[in-house]
């Protein structure tokens, strides 16, 4: 079917009627203003979501004890939103109209292309579909479930990848340009990213083939990464910054080398950094991962890595803002006038700060004041809405009325966008810096008898709260900003033909034997071969001939990318002395386990770490630092990126179960101020405790070592009893009647909550093994 | 597109013969910072990896650590570390406003999310601490004795992340609250009157 449709449409294989041997193509214009769209309508939703849930923050009786509008669910959806369908449909519309026209070729199918669009609006649809509902294998931006997974995979690889790359091999111009490297490698290791960091076992699955049914939904659709505590982490963050590399950074790249010099009407500044920036950034950038996870349980070489190829980054980055920035010279004075090339100087401007940025927030020692405070909020907010936003905008606002052949509908409305979208960013940046430069010094203040200054972290919170009143402010005019672009292109749309007109282009099929390259000559007297071939090298014209084999050159860069990955990886995973094991850490019961997804599902990793580091103000607040080997059953892991709230590693054993059960009833109630949403669905809402065995089932794959509660529904019955002990338990504590409670959610969680970070105080049990046992330092 | 506005003298820039879609590129060559600072980031990072993971000068993360944690026992705890768990050191803590101040900073870090911000209870939590009634405690040690290993109902958990002194602390300052009689959730005050505590003991200010 693809093939007859690229027959129909590509039917440019047809000759030029005086028969002067060039082809005539007609460019699809028709899927770029369906992304076009697309990008405007999720980038408002995306939005939206966003300022009802910093509204949320500042104010938490605005999710109204609702479930699907609570702050853990609705922030996956805002960042998913913000990535996948703002930038993703941006970049889409992007490459879709660019690479047609740098290749001289109509997209090779067009059936591909309409599949690629519904398919990618699907799993958009079905992530809104499913992550308010608790849908989520809970790790950050990669969240979607299972079966959205394969999705993405297929329409990612298979419908944009390989039309793509047809329309690469089909095209009628020589050398690929530079934007479409970077598409290239976007698209090869966005697919490398999504495979490698979304293996699991769908749980559903196990349970249908050792019982032959499936209890539940909720477990059709749940799965657990093969990976856990470290190997996860170390997983999730190489998947977790390239998707910042190679989804927010390379196709934005690729749009900026198209778009900036088109707007412009200038020459690209320089080709030779145009290569070498290329190369340097694609083979660095997969390497820095790990800063994410500085003075974790992450052996410490592996984070030292990340930092070090973070502070190389700067330059291999700012080579693309000095292209695009210095392609300006000579329309400067019509950046003034031009509320299109403003957009682009503040986006490519964005680009160098949080560039800059990136690299000096992965240095350990920056990165101990910042991690988990606001600080890198304010960081991703400046990239996105700053350098992703800002040259989406721009490029819409030079594409669209092209695509509709007619004029923008008003200059005046793109100019009050950009002030409106320029204004919020300012607002919401600063006020976000301050808040997390604020909270991080708080976290870390000691007074004179060397105690915490600020020992009860709530008051590290409340200080925050007009800050936020600043950012909704920021964001709302951030939202206005959209709305106006969407009326001015509306408006622009309503001013086109009654029928587009279909322009046909003419271009020569490419001739083989082609050999016109520039050749090098060694500018050396030397005369040695190695000097000789070393000076042609640095000359760089055999990049020239790279460029006309888009194959080999997708293949070159999947090498630069899979070095670094491979690297970091391999031996995490082969050398155990980086997770040092500890005989008391034991697999987590049955019911804990069903509470532990429910911490997965109502997204509590949103808002709170599992991850203390080796520093003092963190051990007096929380206990003991993080160990490698107290992980090793986190299937995922979720030690978090963000403590809205505080820290909950060693939260087992701190608190009644009562004080739990009245805090997720209204946690105001026992933390004055606090803005914790209320969670009283989970004190209404059953266990499930017939999938519990498909869970547990599903964690014996992994190798979580079950033993007895594999045989005959054990795990059923374990989790009932465990159950019943803590219903009757809270209910001494002066909770409600164990009959009411000795079922719901809440207790689960509660067992999970109870067991946090207690396996490594436990005495060891006397057995033969202890021997073997390492415990780390 | 073939017309350029070369208002800033770039036509001493030389074009490739590139063109892509009316796009074109200089040649120009890469500015001398960018491979300075570049050059320089990686001489950095060889230079750190062999500093900080090859020798000795940088103490590893957990010496480091280790280093402060007893620094900073030494600054909160001094002569208490020689001191045994008894009423004494109780008393000590009691006399002395830094300790006693510390015991606070614990409170407010631990017990507050129970015992209200003031110590004056939560209706079904924990107890009105500043009262004169007393339901688990009848001497000074017993308070030790409940933050040590909660009480045996599970109604108030053990505070398992204290270490020893930071528990002397806590229970010191508890201690001291006695009789500030702050008001507490409505309700009947529980528990028995017992006898007064012993007065702290004021040490000179020499130590």
């Amino acid at each position: 079917m693809a093939e007859q449709a690229a027959q129909e449409t590509n039917g440019g294989a047809t000759k030029h009627p005086d028969q002067s041997g060039l082809e005539s193509f007609v460019y699809d214009d028709n899927i770029v203003r369906m992304f076009s769209w697309a990008t405007v309508i999720w980038g408002i939703v995306a939005f939206l979501v966003g300022v009802i849930i910093a509204v949320e923050l500042a104010f938490p009786e605005a999710g109204m004890g609702i479930s699907f509008l609570s702050f853990g669910r609705l922030r996956p959806l805002h960042t998913n939103a913000a990535i996948f369908a703002f930038a993703g449909n941006g970049i889409f519309a992007a490459i879709y109209y660019s690479t047609q026209r740098l290749c001289k070729a109509r997209m090779w199918s067009d059936t591909l292309s309409k599949l690629h669009f519904w398919g990618w609006q699907l799993i958009i649809v079905s992530a809104a579909l499913t992550l308010p509902f608790g849908i989520t294998q809970g790790k950050e931006y990669a969240e979607l479930e299972w079966p959205i997974d394969i999705a993405i995979a297929v329409v990612w690889l298979v419908f944009f990848g390989g039309n793509f790359l047809m329309t690469l091999i089909h095209r009628r111009e020589r050398h690929i340009y530079v934007a479409l490297w970077f598409y290239i490698a976007t698209i090869v290791t966005v697919t490398m990213l999504h495979v490698f960091n979304n293996l699991w076992i769908p749980a559903g699955l196990v349970y249908l083939f050792q019982n032959g049914e499936m209890p539940s939904a909720e477990l059709a659709l749940k799965s657990y990464p093969v990976y856990a505590g470290v190997q996860d982490a170390l997983m999730q963050w190489w998947y977790g910054h390239n998707a910042v590399a190679f989804f927010l950074t390379t196709p934005f790249l690729g749009l900026m080398y198209y778009f900036l010099p088109k707007a412009a009407e200038r020459p690209v500044f320089s080709y030779k950094l145009s290569i070498i920036h290329f190369w340097s950034l694609i083979f660095i950038y997969i390497w820095a991962g790990p800063h994410h996870l500085h003075y974790t349980a992450l052996p410490e070489w592996a984070s030292t890595v990340g930092m070090v190829f973070s502070v190389m980054l700067w330059m291999p980055s700012w080579g693309g803002m000095i292209n695009g920035l210095m392609t300006l010279r000579g329309a400067w004075d019509r950046v003034a006038s031009d509320p299109i090339l403003k957009f682009f100087v503040v986006g490519v401007t964005f680009y160098g700060m949080s560039t800059f940025e990136g690299p000096l927030l992965s240095v350990k020692s920056v990165n101990s004041l910042s991690h988990y405070t606001d600080w890198t909020i304010a960081h991703v907010h400046s990239g996105v809405l700053g350098w992703n936003g800002f040259m989406t905008f721009g490029m819409l606002y030079w594409m669209m009325p092209r695509l509709f052949q007619t004029k923008l509908h008003s200059k005046k409305l793109c100019a009050m966008h950009f002030w409106l979208g320029t204004a919020g960013m300012v607002l919401y940046i600063l006020s976000i810096y301050a808040a997390g430069i604020t909270q991080g010094l708080m976290w870390r203040a000691f007074d004179e008898s060397g105690r915490l200054t600020y020992p009860a972290f709530i008051e590290t919170v409340t200080v925050l709260i007009p800050m936020y009143w600043i950012r909704v402010v920021g964001g709302l005019l951030y939202l206005s900003g959209a709305i106006v672009g969407l009326i001015n292109l509306f408006q622009t749309w309503r001013s086109r033909p009654a029928k587009y007109e279909e322009v046909v282009h003419y271009a020569p099929a490419l001739s083989k034997g082609y050999d016109n390259d520039p050749k090098a000559k060694s500018r050396l007297h030397a005369n040695t071969a190695l000097g000789d071939a070393g000076d042609k090298f640095l000359q760089g014209d055999w990049h020239r001939a790279l460029e006309r084999k888009p194959v080999k050159f997708t293949i070159w860069v999947l090498v630069a990318v899979a070095i670094g990955g491979i690297v970091e990886a391999i031996p995490m995973f082969l050398v155990s002395s980086n997770v040092p094991t500890i005989s008391t850490v034991e697999p987590y019961t049955p019911l804990e386990l069903a509470g532990r997804d429910i911490y997965v599902a109502e997204g509590c990793y949103n808002c709170h770490s599992q991850m203390i580091r080796p520093f003092l103000w963190e051990t007096m607040r929380y206990g003991e630092y993080s160990k490698p080997g107290e992980f090793v059953y986190d299937h995922p892991f979720q030690w978090g990126s963000r403590r809205i709230g505080p820290d909950l590693a060693r939260e087992g054993g701190l608190r009644t179960h009562l004080w739990h059960y009245r805090h997720f009833k209204n946690p105001a109630d026992v933390s004055e101020s606090s803005i914790m949403p209320r969670y009283t669905w989970l004190l209404n809402n059953k266990i499930n405790f017939d999938e519990i065995q498909g869970r547990v089932d599903s964690m014996a794959l992994l190798g979580v070592p079950y033993g007895e509660m594999l045989k005959d529904n054990n795990s059923v019955e374990n989790a009932k009893e465990q159950a019943l002990v803590i219903a009757l338990e809270l209910e001494d504590q002066g909770g409600p009647a164990a009959q009411e409670t000795m079922d719901k959610k809440v207790i689960a969680l509660i067992a999970y909550l109870q067991r946090m970070g207690t396996d490594i105080s436990k005495e060891p049990a006397p057995t033969d093994d202890v021997v073997d046992a390492e415990v780390s330092p | 597109m073939a017309e350029y506005k070369d208002s800033n003298q770039t036509t001493q820039d030389e074009l490739t013969n590139h063109n892509y879609d009316g796009i074109q590129e200089y040649d120009n060559p890469i500015p001398g910072w960018w491979h300075l600072i570049f050059i320089g980031s990686v001489v950095f990072s060889v230079f750190y990896v062999v500093v900080v993971h090859m020798t000795s000068i940088i103490p590893t993360r957990e010496e480091s650590y280790n280093h402060k944690v007893a620094a900073a026992e030494e600054i909160q705890f001094g002569k208490l570390r020689d001191m045994p768990m008894d009423e004494t050191k109780l008393l000590t803590i009691m006399g002395n406003e830094q300790w006693l101040s510390s015991g606070e900073s614990i409170f407010n870090g631990t017990c507050t999310v129970c015992h209200g911000k003031q110590a004056q209870g939560i209706e079904g939590l924990g107890f009105n601490l500043t009262d004169e009634k007393f339901v688990y405690v009848t001497k000074m040690m017993d308070i030790v004795g409940l933050v040590i290993d909660g009480t045996e109902n599970k109604k108030m958990p053990a505070q398992t992340l204290l270490n020893e002194n930071e528990v002397a602390m806590v229970a010191a300052y508890v201690a001291s609250l006695r009789g500030t009689n702050i008001p507490g959730p409505e309700g009947a005050v529980l528990g028995e009157e017992i006898p007064p505590f012993p007065a702290p003991i004021v040490e000179d200010a020499d130590g």
